[in-house]
């Protein structure tokens, strides 16, 4: 019996028809960590915890959404008591009062935060090669990079290690680690989920989701993260919607845009017809495929490489070395202070 | 950028296109004064630290 590869119905399974222990599934995921130190993928582990949380687990059964599901957090969410570094030396010491919103509900369903992720310093990257902590490996190859910046999950659950993991998306941060790593993720829309206890990158687009092996698993998850806010004021006050209930809605009679403005040349064949396979399932899913054109596409990188620079320029002023993180050593002056811990980012 | 018209577009100031909400003045959250002040790298009792200011 093996959780390695499995999702996380699959492990559901497993617990209720008591093929495995809570406590085998953790002892296992921290044997997998070790199997697969070479990749890099965690910062801190919370090995004692988890295990105790297991243990109570085996003790008391428990009938909510994600229970005894152990699931890796990308190491941008605040977790109280947990080391949370963002990637980056400055936080290298850091252990929050508090856990982020998005950490609370799903430990709240039930699952166990086993350990935090490496991730692109401050979630600035495409390549998991900018971390304090090292390059994180994509499980496929030695010499791929598994995309970033939330590349430890999503190496973690590409190599089976973890059924999901958390991860957050502000310019793509979830969608292509999880493509390049052969898994499942989604940026939800604005809003849906808290960004409450999230190091904040580019406020306006920032917003965390799940990555895990299957689409379902996925929905499982955003039904567990969503949630209205009052700590985050760019939290939506809308009904959730059970994101299982449409799963296996059929696709007949549904169009989906075909974006011709995109220049395929540059790509890898390889790539190209991944993407045209996955049109032709579409149409023998039933949908219909309809060419649009979207003329200001040219606009979006350069829109956004106004808009999210601005605003990681004010976000990252607190890490000033004064009320948390590292402080660089005997500063004569406070001058020296800020400006040597900007010199540690640079 | 700077060639695109964008005369008829009207500017974007909020992600959701929503309001800001207003909620009742209550304290919802407990004071993290002690933690707050433990995880810095210099403070005292009630303040935190930083290296001489003013000569």
């Amino acid at each position: 019996v093996t959780i390695k590869y499995k999702t996380i119905k699959e492990i559901k399974k497993m617990i209720s028809q008591k093929e495995i222990s809570n406590k085998e599934i953790v002892q296992e995921v921290y044997k997998l960590i070790n199997e697969n130190s070479h990749l890099n993928a965690f910062v801190t582990l919370n090995e004692e915890n988890s295990l105790k949380q297991a243990d109570n687990l085996d003790n008391n059964p428990s009938e909510m959404a994600l229970a005894g599901i152990p699931i890796a957090q990308k190491d941008l969410f605040c977790t109280k008591g947990l080391r949370t570094t963002c990637g980056s030396k400055i936080l290298d010491n850091f252990i929050p009062p508090y856990s982020a919103t998005v950490i609370e509900n799903l430990e709240n369903a039930g699952c166990i935060s086993v350990g935090k992720t490496n991730m692109d310093e401050f979630a600035m990257g495409s390549s998991n090669e900018t971390s304090y902590f090292g390059n994180v490996h994509n499980p496929w190859g030695d010499k791929l990079v598994p995309g970033g910046s939330s590349g430890g999950s999503a190496s973690a659950v590409a190599a089976g290690i973890v059924p999901a993991a958390s991860g957050t998306d502000t310019g793509g941060s979830i969608r292509q680690p999880a493509s390049l790593c052969g898994i499942t993720g989604l940026k939800p829309t604005y809003g849906r989920v808290s960004r409450w206890g999230m190091i904040a990158f580019a406020s306006s687009l920032d917003q965390a989701g799940p990555m895990a092996r299957t689409v379902e698993d996925c929905a499982l998850l955003l039904n567990e993260m969503c949630s209205h806010d009052i700590k985050d004021t760019t939290s939506l006050d809308e009904d959730i919607p059970n994101f299982e209930n449409d799963l296996n809605q059929s696709l007949k009679g549904k169009k989906i845009g075909v974006v011709k403005d995109l220049d395929l040349s540059s790509l890898d064949n390889d790539v190209v017809s991944v993407y045209e396979d996955s049109l032709n399932e579409f149409v023998s899913l039933g949908a219909e495929l309809k060419d649009i054109s979207l003329p200001n596409l040219a606009l979006s990188v350069p829109t956004y490489y106004v808009v999210a620079p601005a605003e990681c320029s004010s976000n990252l002023s607190r890490f000033d070395g004064v009320k948390f993180g590292r402080r660089s050593e005997n500063p004569k002056d406070l001058e020296e202070l800020f400006c040597r811990i900007l010199r540690c980012l640079l | 950028l700077n060639d695109v018209d964008t005369s008829d577009i009207e500017p974007l100031t909020n992600p959701l296109e929503k309001t800001a909400k207003t909620r009742d003045d209550q304290v919802t959250a407990q004071n993290l004064k002690q933690e707050l002040l433990e995880i810095a790298p210099s403070s005292n009792e009630d303040y935190f630290l930083v290296p001489r200011v003013v000569e």
